[in-house]
């Protein structure tokens, strides 16, 4: 396509990058930040840290687990419907959570409700929303909407932590949901799209192309390997290596989100300087994803990915062979920065090679298969720490998979599959699916 | 089901207590205000975001009809 040169304001897909971006902001934060709520429910029930974790793990599992079914919502209904209902259910749950008086009110609203709700209005509803408004720009504006859910739990997670002090825990809940409900909601709802054409426009803000009249639904040119059903899409082997990397992307992150701090004071550091080493790491998150996303549209998705595996794969070295803080910090610094940016890089080559029919669907899959790889990472830290007495033997495991996951991005056969280096491709008969607007 | 607790019973994420607890003293050491003045603050930025996103639409749709 031609980019416009008579364009008059701003692009309209740049508003629903921004609902977006807001939309991860705070479903990720008010999620996340549920940690923030342990010491004064532990305080006010009596409940242990193992029976609280018992909740965030059954909340992180449904989560995984709904992923795909939800993903599949969205190639059904479209993201407008999905993304604002979900934003409908996460604020009314956070609300009803002051209610809490006991601890299986708490893992059926947060565990069930909460965490189902924030897998439609999570990376894989947006994401595949803003692939079909950006075409040219789809790595940054990809990687700019996962830098909003990073940001939202920079900030929220502190602002909760004031208002509890300031308020308590339940009027915390009710703010946090009435943020949801009061901000995020309209935002998704006024300006999310599923299609450019709804709104007169093209991917990117583009011109036309010259076989395409105006005022008709914009025809995406079908991806190499779009197939009519999702489960098509695992006959290829594409699929299959991004997910089995995007697994081993959940083992590496979820173990250090688990034990990294524990890990770093064992080392010798106090819980000051591992918290904020593990704060540092969480800041430059935001950087290195949108440095990502500019890179990806120049020099293509999987060498990217490859790596920032291999990256990651040094910074795990460098934590275990390092001695002391060397390693702490410079798994802080070089991690971080490789920290969300699988995520996005992910998602787009899987619009690239598979089209956007069945993205919603696809995306969720490979999300599962990131949080199952996840839960059994930190179950292995655990576990390996109690037996062995220190965290060498499961970073040594987890940090050693990520040889595989850079051979695997390393192997996708982009420039044969992916849509950005084909020419001539034929265009669907039927418009897209998901517009529902 | 005590293994499966135990390996889940610390969670470092960004709402980690101990993180936490230690980014309340810098932000404490820092700026020296009271909760509620941080909650404001933070409150503030938080609301703002959508609030800049709707006017900025407002004001080139403004601007797009005048044109």
């Amino acid at each position: 396509m031609e980019r416009s040169t008579a364009r008059k304001g701003i692009f309209y897909g740049w508003f629903v990058l921004a609902a977006g971006f807001f939309v991860l902001f705070m479903a990720t934060g008010a999620r996340n930040g549920f940690g923030v709520f342990i010491v004064p429910l532990t305080e006010e029930f009596g409940w242990s840290r193992g029976a609280l974790s018992f909740a965030i793990a059954v909340g992180w599992g449904v989560n995984g687990l709904s992923q795909p079914f939800i993903g599949r919502l969205y190639d059904r209904f479209g993201g407008r419907a999905v993304i604002s209902i979900s934003l409908l259910i996460l604020g009314v749950s956070t609300i009803l959570l002051n209610r809490t008086t006991n601890l299986w009110f708490l893992i059926a609203v947060y565990g069930l409700i909460m965490s189902t709700a924030s897998s439609g209005a999570s990376l894989v509803t947006i994401h595949a929303v803003l692939a079909k408004w950006f075409y040219r720009r789809r790595g940054l504006v990809i990687s700019i909407s996962t830098a909003g859910g990073a940001a939202g739990s920079m900030i929220m997670a502190p602002f909760t932590t004031y208002m509890i002090l300031w308020a308590g825990w339940r009027v915390s809940w009710v703010v946090l949901g009435g943020f949801i409900l009061v901000l995020a909601l309209p935002l998704a709802f006024f300006f999310i799209r599923d299609n450019p054409s709804k709104m007169g426009e093209t991917p990117d803000g583009d011109d036309r192309p010259r076989d395409q009249a105006p005022g008709v639904t914009y025809d995406y040119p079908k991806a190499p390997l779009e197939r009519e059903k999702w489960q098509e899409s695992f006959s290829t082997p594409p699929i299959w290596q991004m997910t089995a990397a995007y697994f081993i992307c959940g083992v590496t992150t979820a173990i250090i989100s688990a034990h990294y701090v524990p890990f770093a004071i064992d080392r010798g550091a106090s819980p000051e300087m591992a918290a904020f080493a593990f704060g540092l790491m969480t800041g430059l998150n935001v950087v290195g994803v949108i440095t990502v996303g500019i890179l990806s549209d120049i020099f293509g998705r999987k060498y990217l990915l490859g790596i920032i595996y291999a990256t990651r794969g040094l910074a795990y070295a460098m934590l275990i062979l390092a001695p002391g803080m060397i390693g702490i910090w410079g798994f802080a610094v070089i991690a971080g920065f490789s920290w969300v940016a699988t995520a996005s890089l992910t998602s787009t080559l899987t619009a690239d090679i598979y089209g956007l029919r069945n993205l919603g669907t696809l995306g969720g899959v490979s999300t599962l298969s990131h949080q199952v790889g996840g839960a059994l990472s930190v179950l292995m830290g655990g576990v390996l720490y109690d037996v062995f007495g220190s965290y060498d033997v499961p970073f040594s495991i987890a940090g050693s998979l990520l040889v595989f996951a850079s051979i695997f991005a390393f192997s996708i056969q982009e420039k044969q599959y992916s849509s950005r280096y084909q020419t001539g491709l034929a265009r669907p008969a039927s418009a897209s699916a998901g517009d529902s607007d | 089901m005590l293994p499966l607790l135990a390996g889940l019973a610390h969670h470092s994420e960004p709402g980690d207590p101990e993180l936490m607890a230690w980014i309340k003293d810098r932000i404490d050491a820092l700026v020296g205000l009271e909760a509620e003045a941080i909650v404001i603050v933070l409150g503030a930025i938080i609301v703002m975001i959508p609030l800049a996103i709707m006017a900025l639409y407002v004001v080139q749709r403004a601007l797009q009809r005048r044109a």
